[in-house]
């Protein structure tokens, strides 16, 4: 294989490899905020005044 | 005091016209938003799996599954642009950090995904019609229905050609959602909620249904797992690559996949619709459907090559994938053909609905370009009859159609290239936002996590990451999807080529059209509309205008008004698409050349009977919306209106009326007229009113009171209390018996109608304050107030 293809090849490999590590991380972090999202969603409900 | 339009308040002789920067919208809550999103993003379920096992080999439904995971984190980065600007699209973002020349390039590519979404829709619904009734040929005839005659005719069992079925039902389907966005389709999110409420009872069914026939049948096995040595290219999906290379070949498979992320700019597009707390709610749209489309789209690839065995998967089932998975589950045959059938309406209804939104959305993003000078006027010139920019929807819709035949109903195809705009839509937004963290240092209200603060420097590792993994899985796809590369780069070069063109002739004109209007027009940029801000009185009258061949109505309220006690404000509600509604408009995208034209006879009408008039221009989503919120606040008595060329004016009223009611309070009355080509005009009053009774009513009420209060207790009985108590009964008796009162209304609407011509009629009592819907009023009659 010619090495520039094989070099440009490795590299973004590893820039693939390193972007899910930190994607997966996005999503988690981000995935506790939503869970407190809904949380808040669900205590702004239990605040709201019963209808008449 | 009425401000005197012939001059401005610094006194120099040009027209002042207020001009609203902000859309006028009606907000929608987060789960709509989420259904609108769905209806785009949740279609891709129908091919997505199909193309990318055909592309990679058995292991596809894991990348699918892993795209689908991928996009909790794209969205993440939708959440922070939309944070950042209120409405951010590609387009927006791009170009503030990256400049104009890299918009225009992203905005090529995304493109490119609006327009292949309608054919790859399209064809896809074909395909999943065509299979059915292939298969319910296939079962006549096993039950022996099919007569000879025809059995004779083919040859054998009956069968139609499935590829060339979609491409019929792919243009047929297209140039149906010609027609209605030419007419002026109404963007409806209840329509959007019902088919999802649908998809969902669907989605549910198949779900349930799948985890039954696992547990019934044991001999289900996985896909094979998503490493290296169990991919399996094939020359095309190989694209300009000789081999298969180790992990690149994870990223490849992703690079295949990564269709069923498709539709995510429309949370962009919606954000600014979402209601209050906006940044909470649409961090809420953007989980539901992040979770939607991972249970569907992921869920039901893995479960087609769970269940399906493998040669009718790869040879029938490929480009209908949920109709097979519903062919396989456990259960009597004839059940499993019904729920077929339900799937394929069900795919019917939202991959129709998804040309529908190519067409809205291509139509949008480019009206959007063409308000920013990127595209010239030309393409946006509105239809004579129906007021939309029917050149561009012709240019959308002869791009797709031509790419159905291009295609000849090969989803696999359309799939391939449908790719390439939205992986690099998506990389140039997320390379944006990222460049942003750096150039724009204001306070986000949201950021992708996680951050990392090293010396007083941000590092958004968090941002940085998605924009690897997107980046890279470019890159490849350019590498690997030939057809992708090719047509999109054709694609989008020939759309570059046309907005640096039209930019560079929008620039000449423009200047010329500036100096033009710099002269005639003083133009005052308004975020809201109030009394304040236009400068006139309440009462005043509100009279709508488009077309500036028609404005007779314009001439006829004029006649009518005294405008030394009633001001009259002319209002031109300028229609903008989804993708125009991202962010505040400038004076330049909002008062164009057609404006200018229908302003200077607006001015020329007003000054050939002596009176002044306020010029208005509103952006605005919805027309009645704009124009009922437009009466409110500038609290107008009157609004005046030339009759529609689509509509009569007792549907104009209709709608009129409808937007009132959507509208929050505090909200007023105000009469609404229209007014005929010949001069005479319709009144109706929006809002609750009292009604116009007919005279043999109101003796019927005298004669009960004056028998009622002969009656011992009853004599200090009025008449209202007889009116008081008939409607208390009626209400009563509907809630009893609903039918049998709807039965003697609509008797009673017959004999209005038909029963009794107007000459017939007693006479009526003399004029309430208000009148009813559609009633005709004398000719010429004041402009007054409610």
């Amino acid at each position: 294989m010619n090495p520039v293809l094989a070099w440009a090849i490795r590299l973004m490999e590893f820039l693939f490899v390193i972007g899910c590590i930190g994607s997966v991380i996005v999503i988690l972090v981000s995935g506790v905020e939503d869970v407190e999202t809904i949380l808040g969603a669900e205590h702004e409900t239990e605040a709201q005044p019963p209808a008449k | 005091m009425p401000s005197d339009i012939q001059s401005s308040s610094s006194g120099s002789s040009r027209v002042r016209i207020v001009v609203a920067t902000s859309v006028m919208l009606t907000f929608i809550s987060y789960w709509r938003a989420a259904a609108i999103i769905l209806n785009d993003l949740g279609s891709s379920a129908f091919y997505a799996g199909g193309i990318a096992e055909q592309a990679v080999g058995k292991a596809a439904p894991w990348f699918i599954l892993g795209v689908m995971l991928f996009s909790f984190a794209v969205r993440a980065v939708y959440v922070e642009s939309c944070s950042m600007f209120v409405r951010g699209g590609v387009y927006r973002v791009v170009k503030e950090a990256l400049g104009g020349t890299l918009a225009k390039l992203s905005v090529s590519a995304l493109m490119f995904d609006y327009i292949l979404t309608g054919p790859i829709s399209g064809v896809s619904a074909g395909q999943y019609i065509g299979g059915l009734v292939n298969d319910l040929f296939v079962s006549a005839e096993t039950h022996g229905l099919i007569p000879r005659a025809v059995h004779a005719a083919f040859g054998g069992t009956p069968h139609i050609n499935i590829n060339a079925t979609a491409v019929i039902l792919a243009c047929a389907v297209t140039l149906y959602y010609w027609w209605q966005n030419t007419k002026g389709i109404e963007e409806s999110s209840e329509k959007a909620m019902r088919v999802m409420q649908i998809t969902t009872v669907m989605v549910m069914m198949l779900l349930v249904w799948s985890v039954i026939t696992l547990l019934k049948r044991p001999d289900w096995q996985l896909p094979p797992a998503p490493w290296p040595a169990n991919l399996h290219f094939n020359s095309e999906s190989l694209g300009f690559l000789p081999k298969l290379f180790g992990v690149f070949g994870i990223i490849m498979a992703f690079g295949h996949s990564v269709l069923a992320m498709s539709g995510e700019e429309s949370l962009a597009q919606v954000y600014r619709e979402i209601a209050h707390p906006k940044l909470t709610n649409l961090k809420r749209t953007a989980l539901i459907i992040a979770i939607y489309s991972f249970l569907f789209t992921g869920g039901a690839s893995l479960l087609a090559v769970m269940l399906i065995p493998d040669k009718p998967r790869v040879e029938i089932y490929n480009d209908n994938l949920i109709a097979g998975l519903a062919m396989y589950q456990y259960g009597p045959q004839l059940l499993k053909l019904i729920f077929r059938a339900f799937v394929v309406v069900v795919g019917f209804l939202m991959l129709s609905g998804a040309i529908n939104t190519s067409i809205v959305g291509s139509n949008g993003v480019l009206n959007r370009v063409s308000e920013d000078g990127v595209l010239t006027e030309w393409f946006r010139r509105p239809h004579k009859r129906f007021g939309t920019s029917y050149r561009i929807i012709n240019m959308v819709v002869i791009l797709q159609i031509s790419t159905i035949l291009l295609s000849r109903g090969n989803v696999y195809l359309l799939g391939e290239a449908y790719a390439f705009g939205v992986i690099w839509s998506f990389t140039f937004k997320s390379l944006a936002m990222l460049v942003l963290r750096f150039k724009d240092k204001t306070k986000r209200a949201w950021k992708v996590p996680p951050n990392l603060s090293i010396g007083g420097v941000e590092i958004p590792i968090g941002l940085a990451s998605v924009f690897l993994v997107l980046l890279t899985i470019s890159i490849a796809n350019l590498f690997t999807k030939s057809v992708a590369t090719v047509s999109g780069i054709i694609f989008s070069g020939i759309f570059f080529a046309i907005f640096v063109t039209s930019e560079r002739v929008n620039r000449r004109r423009f200047a010329q059209a500036k100096q033009q209007m710099h002269d005639q027009f003083q133009l005052l940029h308004q975020d809201s509309i109030a009394l304040s801000t236009v400068d006139v009185r309440p009462g005043n009258i509100l009279v709508t205008v488009r077309d500036y061949n028609t404005l007779l109505h314009l001439l006829w309220a004029l006649r009518r008004a005294d405008t030394g006690e009633q001001d009259v404000v002319v209002m031109e509600a300028r229609l903008v698409g989804p993708g125009s509604a991202e962010f505040d408009l400038s004076m330049e995208q909002i008062f164009s050349e057609y404006e200018q034209t229908l302003f200077t006879r607006a001015v020329s009408i007003a000054e050939g009977v002596g009176k002044k008039i306020s010029l208005l221009v509103v952006p605005a989503r919805d027309v009645w919306s704009a124009i009922v919120q437009t009466a409110n606040n500038l609290q107008s008595s009157a609004v005046v209106a030339g009759l529609s060329s689509k509509i009569t004016p007792q549907e104009q009223a209709f709608n009129l009326g409808r937007a009132w009611e959507a509208m929050p309070e505090p909200k007023r009355q105000f009469i609404f007229q229209v007014v005929r080509p010949d001069g005479s005009a319709e009144t109706f009053t929006i809002g609750p009113h009292t009604p116009s009774l007919k005279a043999e009513d109101i003796q019927l009420t005298h004669r009960l009171w004056l028998n009622l209060t002969r009656m011992q207790g009853l004599d200090k009985l009025h008449h209202a209390d007889i009116i008081t108590l008939a409607l208390t009964r009626l209400a009563r008796d509907y809630g009893r018996d609903r039918e049998d009162v709807l039965r003697d209304l609509k008797a009673v609407g017959r004999e209005k109608r038909f029963g009794q011509s107007p000459a017939d009629r007693p006479p009526e009592v003399p004029k309430q304050p208000t009148d009813t819907h559609e009633e005709k009023k004398p000719p010429e009659p004041p402009i007054t107030s409610p």
